[in-house]
């Protein structure tokens, strides 16, 4: 099962040598994969990644540069086209993907600021294509692993929860947060945003209960009804916050 | 030179003062985990290098003192379940592998966990695996003890990894009244803090300490491993804090300092945290809050490897 793999290393060099180019065009050639894992069973990653990162830029598009809609949308699709396979797991893998077929989509979906601009930055930030903070500022990993825990095997509509909350709500809370490892109470929370219409700074606070609230329990062990019913508790202190 | 503080802010307490004089917080004090037929490891680091995982079986040995429990939880132990979870930080996951009645539990025997789902886990890198005493249902219970479906009576977690882990920059100790006589000159005083001032980058002799935490003796029934482990990331905040200074002069990273030492623990051995991501905290509005997040999840690795 081989798969294409660069170090980070490899792509903050491939990184700097393009953020000296005189044109953001002007993108320097992929440094050369290692390839990893057994040789049966291959996929063609090219082809497959290539495609993946096609149909992103469309979606993007037609969500009209939404990034929480596009992102909530590219998240299902992603998951959806990607096979289980080993490469999923080898963050460098996911380093590849970027330098290698993400340059385009990254360029769309993360330009730099207006501040970075007058800065003189050009090109997007090379966290999107190295693993700076985990993974998460590289969008095909982050959108596939929010397809991956919003996920309802046995749901008639598998990824009704993927689309709900905002692009950073996930980047930043959900992946951040150890509590909504715990699946059962992540989609209790997806729920509860959904039904509630709850608001970035409303989530921002609830996080933090969350956090404080989880300490005492073993928030993988809550059936849905109690994970639903912790999320309720931990909303009314939002709630009740706010009000005093 | 050696400075002495006491700090004041609060941690986090868990309000189940019932629970704690029960005694159900040693009740995992045996506990094991074994990996495929590996002979069992104790609570803490657990190192697996060149274990076959894809076929590795994980078995999870509670060691309880069943008559000790129906005792000390009566008849809450209805009310109680086993439960052994997994973590798994790459992907962000965590899931119950298996649970069962406390009640119903056969003194020594063991839950085996398949290969299939530690496989998912694993990454070829090792997860968490968590065994704890968990309350089944809400309930209406006396003050003192807790009510809620999930909250954990006790628990104990087994890291199992293929690196090994960063040697800490802090070593923590018990006092007796007399050590506290004669570091504080109060027999009552239940922590004292060395901090090696102006020694943070110097190539160091033998171990390369950051500072020594002693916490008195009489808090160590009352301290559970979850919240020894947090007092200890509390104190470990205040007194990076507290090396500020030495840490925005230093230019570089001796080795085997304590500084080399502290930043690997931040990070990994193989991948510690950079001396200007440090210094980024450090001057940043919330130095504490950003070191204590950097802690946080690595807050039982400190207490093991703290040792003492």
């Amino acid at each position: 099962m081989p798969y294409p793999a660069i170090t980070p290393g490899q792509a903050k060099n491939w990184w700097t040598r393009w953020n000296a180019t005189e044109s953001p065009d002007q993108i320097p050639p992929v440094p050369e994969p290692e390839i990893r894992g057994g040789d049966t069973d291959a996929v063609d990653w090219d082809d497959l990644c290539s495609n993946i990162a096609r149909r992103l830029i469309e979606i993007y598009h037609e969500n009209g540069g939404n990034t929480a809609k596009f992102e909530g949308h590219g998240s299902a699709f992603i998951h959806q086209s990607m096979p289980m396979h080993p490469a999923l797991e080898d963050m460098e893998f996911w380093v590849w993907f970027a330098v290698a077929h993400g340059v385009k989509l990254i360029q769309l979906r993360h330009p730099p600021s207006k501040s970075e601009r007058e800065g003189g930055r050009r090109i997007p930030l090379s966290a999107h294509f190295t693993l700076a903070d985990r993974g998460r500022d590289i969008p095909f990993f982050r959108m596939w692993w929010r397809g991956e825990v919003s996920f309802q095997p046995d749901s008639e509509s598998p990824y009704d929860l993927t689309a709900i909350g905002g692009h950073n709500d996930w980047r930043i809370m959900i992946f951040g947060r150890s509590p909504l490892r715990a699946q059962t109470l992540l989609h209790a929370l997806l729920r509860l945003i959904r039904e509630e219409n709850a608001g970035a700074a409303q989530l921002e606070r609830m996080g933090i209960e969350i956090n404080k609230a989880a300490e005492n329990v073993v928030v993988e062990s809550l059936t849905d009804e109690q994970a639903d019913d912790f999320v309720r508790r931990q909303w009314r202190k939002v709630i009740s916050a706010q009000t005093a | 030179m050696s400075k002495e503080w006491k700090r004041a802010s609060s941690v986090n307490v868990r309000p189940f003062w019932a629970l704690a004089q029960s005694g159900v917080g040693g009740a995992l004090r045996n506990a094991k985990v074994g990996i495929g037929d590996d002979v069992e490891q104790k609570a803490g680091r657990i190192l697996a290098n060149g274990w076959n995982w894809p076929n590795t079986t994980i078995s999870a040995h509670p060691n309880l003192d069943m008559d000790g429990l129906t005792e000390s939880l009566g008849h809450r132990i209805d009310n109680t379940d086993i439960v052994v979870s997994f973590d798994d930080a790459l992907f962000k996951k965590r899931i119950v592998a298996d649970r069962f009645p406390l009640g119903r539990w056969p003194g020594g025997a063991h839950l085996k966990i398949g290969s299939e789902l530690v496989r998912e886990f694993d990454h070829g890198k090792g997860f968490d695996v968590f065994i704890a005493l968990v309350m089944r249902d809400d309930t209406d219970d006396e003050p003192g003890w807790p009510n809620h479906a999930g909250t954990w009576l006790v628990r104990s977690v087994f890291e199992i990894r293929t690196e090994a882990p960063a040697k800490s920059p802090i070593k923590e100790s018990w006092m007796t009244p007399n050590d506290a006589q004669r570091l504080t000159g109060y027999r009552k005083s239940i922590l004292h803090v060395d901090y090696t001032e102006g020694q943070l980058g110097e190539n160091a002799q033998s171990e390369a300490l950051l500072a020594t935490v002693r916490m008195a003796e009489s808090l160590r029934p009352l301290a559970d491993e979850h919240a020894e482990a947090q007092m200890l990331v509390e104190v470990a905040c205040d007194i990076i804090e507290a090396g500020k200074e030495d840490i925005v002069e230093a230019g570089s990273v001796q080795p085997k300092s304590p500084l080399d030492n502290l930043l690997k623990a931040l990070g990994t051995p193989k991948n510690p945290v950079t001396l200007e991501t440090l210094k980024g905290w450090l001057s940043s509005d919330t130095p504490h809050r950003m070191i204590r997040n950097a802690l946080h999840h690595k807050m039982n690795m400190i207490k093991h490897m703290g040792g003492g």
